[in-house]
């Protein structure tokens, strides 16, 4: 069942594998622009717009991204590759059951198979691909601009693969009780949208802007403070809760 | 004959309130068709999804004497839906059958897409409804299990396929399996069947042999001015549907029909499902 499981995730991986790796290119590919590019901004930042401004951050946080190591983690994996992961974590989640439930092709295996067998593979499966994924794209960001030349170090990496990882299993586990729950595949890709929309905007509320993730699983810490252990622990346990949880809605759901 | 299927006071009660089966008991015994004939709503489908523990229910249920769990690699299963992985072709499937079920024969497989005239190259989302049913139950088919459920099975399928699917089926019970089959479908049931519960707004209102209805049960036609003469009481029979100015009796009284012959405004017919099957279902709420 693993391999029917992987060859329905299949596809969807690849496309979206393929879309992060040309983010990844595009990033390093720019990586010698960016020093020019910046060291002008950051002449000028005083005549730029105010809004601009605000996209940009401090005139010190420009001057820090001469540093490779700053670049990769700010940019890689806080600008691309961690903006993409929740959202990658909810393309992989939401069809694993819900499509199932709505093609009626669940009926095929929980005939034949015990529920439990059913759940592990299929969730394992999942999140087997999601952390591949995760943890080789992240891994990759720093072999290529290593094999190029720039100089990061590995001290930085396994924080942000630990982060990572943790914050997609979060996400991931989240996702698939959506998944569990529908008889279709529109109402998990809806609710996905609106957690992830709506998990930032908890930002803007300062008592509980540490229920937004974002800021952990696009590392902004890692560099000044190394891995945030705290949450760390409490994610994972939270991720924890919400597998058990979609263990047993689908033990006990109807079908 | 031992007992395949055990069902005891089985009630299902859908979170909307509607009471899909109120209380049955099933025996499926080894080696019959074991056909669940109902009309649409009847709760056959509540009944097969409570044996194969889609949903929650009341009352016991046990599959070769335990808990469906431990028996479901002898099981195979043909839904109401039946809708595969569309995105595979047939060949596809039946490698991913052959990985997931131990018991899943390959040879066989392609023998019966080849029976059906299924390509075995094209994918399955550009198949017609009959020729995914087909492929549907080819696949189950070609499981080597011990017992097969089948949810309306022939759906989509054109007169001569169903033919030769009602075949293989009893072909299953010639090589020693058990088939539970549901269908609203009488002439497919009376062609199958060797044991009929017939269900009716969540209850099994008969259950018995096919050929027992043939031996054991007269339709009496009985006038309804001679029925209010001689003061005759509904009461006691089977089931009573009153047509146009005559009653329609269904008994297993041999006395009854003795006693009731004598007249010659009465007419007293043999049975068959069909005529069974509409005065059952069309009396059902005079008599009960």
């Amino acid at each position: 069942m693993f391999f029917k499981e992987l060859n329905d995730i299949k596809m969807r991986s690849i496309v979206i594998l393929l879309l992060l790796l040309v983010s990844l290119a595009v990033t390093i590919a720019l990586r010698p622009y960016t020093e020019t590019m910046f060291s002008q901004m950051i002449s000028e930042f005083e005549k730029l717009p105010k809004f601009m401004k605000k996209i940009i951050g401090s005139p010190e946080q420009l001057t820090r991204l001469k540093d490779d190591e700053y670049y990769l983690i700010s940019q890689w994996h806080g600008k691309n590759l961690g903006q993409f992961l929740p959202l990658l974590s909810l393309l992989i989640a939401f069809p694993i059951f819900a499509k199932e439930n709505e093609k009626k092709t669940i009926y095929f295996l929980l005939a034949r198979k015990k529920r439990k067998f059913v759940f592990w593979v299929k969730f394992l499966t999942g999140l087997f691909v999601l952390l591949i994924m995760t943890g080789g794209l992240s891994t990759m960001g720093f072999v290529l601009m290593k094999i190029l030349g720039y100089s990061v170090s590995l001290v930085h990496l396994l924080p942000c693969l630990i982060s990572e990882m943790v914050g997609v299993t979060f996400f991931f586990s989240l996702f698939l009780l959506f998944s569990i729950i529908s008889n279709d595949q529109v109402k998990p890709v809806i609710a996905g949208i609106v957690i992830l929309i709506g998990l930032p905007l908890l930002s803007l509320i300062k008592s509980v802007s540490f229920l937004n993730p974002y800021p952990y699983i696009l590392c902004v810490n890692v560099l000044d403070k190394g891995i945030d252990w705290p949450y760390t622990i409490v994610l994972a346990s939270v991720s924890l809760l919400l597998i058990v949880s979609d263990y047993l809605v689908f033990k006990n759901r109807e079908f | 004959m031992g007992e395949v299927i055990s069902v005891k006071n089985l009630r299902k009660t859908y979170s909307n309130g509607v009471e899909a089966v109120k209380g049955i008991n099933l025996s499926v015994q080894n080696q019959l068709v074991h056909a669940l004939l109902g009309p649409n709503g009847a709760g056959k489908t509540s009944t097969m999804k409570s044996i194969l523990g889609f949903i929650k229910f009341e009352g016991d249920i046990k599959v070769f004497g335990k808990n469906i769990d431990e028996v479901r690699n002898r099981i195979s299963f043909v839904p109401e839906e039946k809708n595969f992985y569309t995105h595979l072709t047939p060949k596809k499937s039946i490698k991913m059958c052959k990985r997931l079920f131990k018991n899943f024969n390959e040879e066989e497989a392609f023998k019966l897409l080849k029976y059906f005239d299924i390509p075995i190259n094209k994918k399955i989302g550009s198949f017609s409804n009959g020729m995914k049913t087909s492929l549907y139950i080819s696949l189950s088919l070609a499981q080597e299990a011990d017992l097969y459920i089948f949810d309306e099975p022939t759906t989509g399928l054109d007169p001569i396929k169903r033919s030769d699917l009602l075949e293989l089926i009893r072909q299953k019970i010639i090589d020693g399996k058990t088939v539970l089959y549901s269908s609203h479908i009488i002439p497919e049931v009376e062609k199958i069947a060797d044991y009929i519960s017939i269900m009716y707004k969540g209850r099994i209102i008969y259950s018995g042999f096919r050929d027992d209805i043939k031996e054991k049960f007269k339709l009496l036609y009985v006038p309804t001015e001679i029925s209010h003469k001689i003061g005759i009481d509904t009461k006691n029979f089977f089931a009573k549907l009153i047509e146009d100015e005559v009653i329609v009796l269904l008994s297993n009284d041999h006395k009854q029909w003795e006693s009731l012959s004598n007249h010659e405004d009465i007419e007293i017919k043999d049975v068959d499902l069909e005529e069974f099957f509409n005065t059952l279902i069309r009396g059902y709420n005079d008599v009960f």
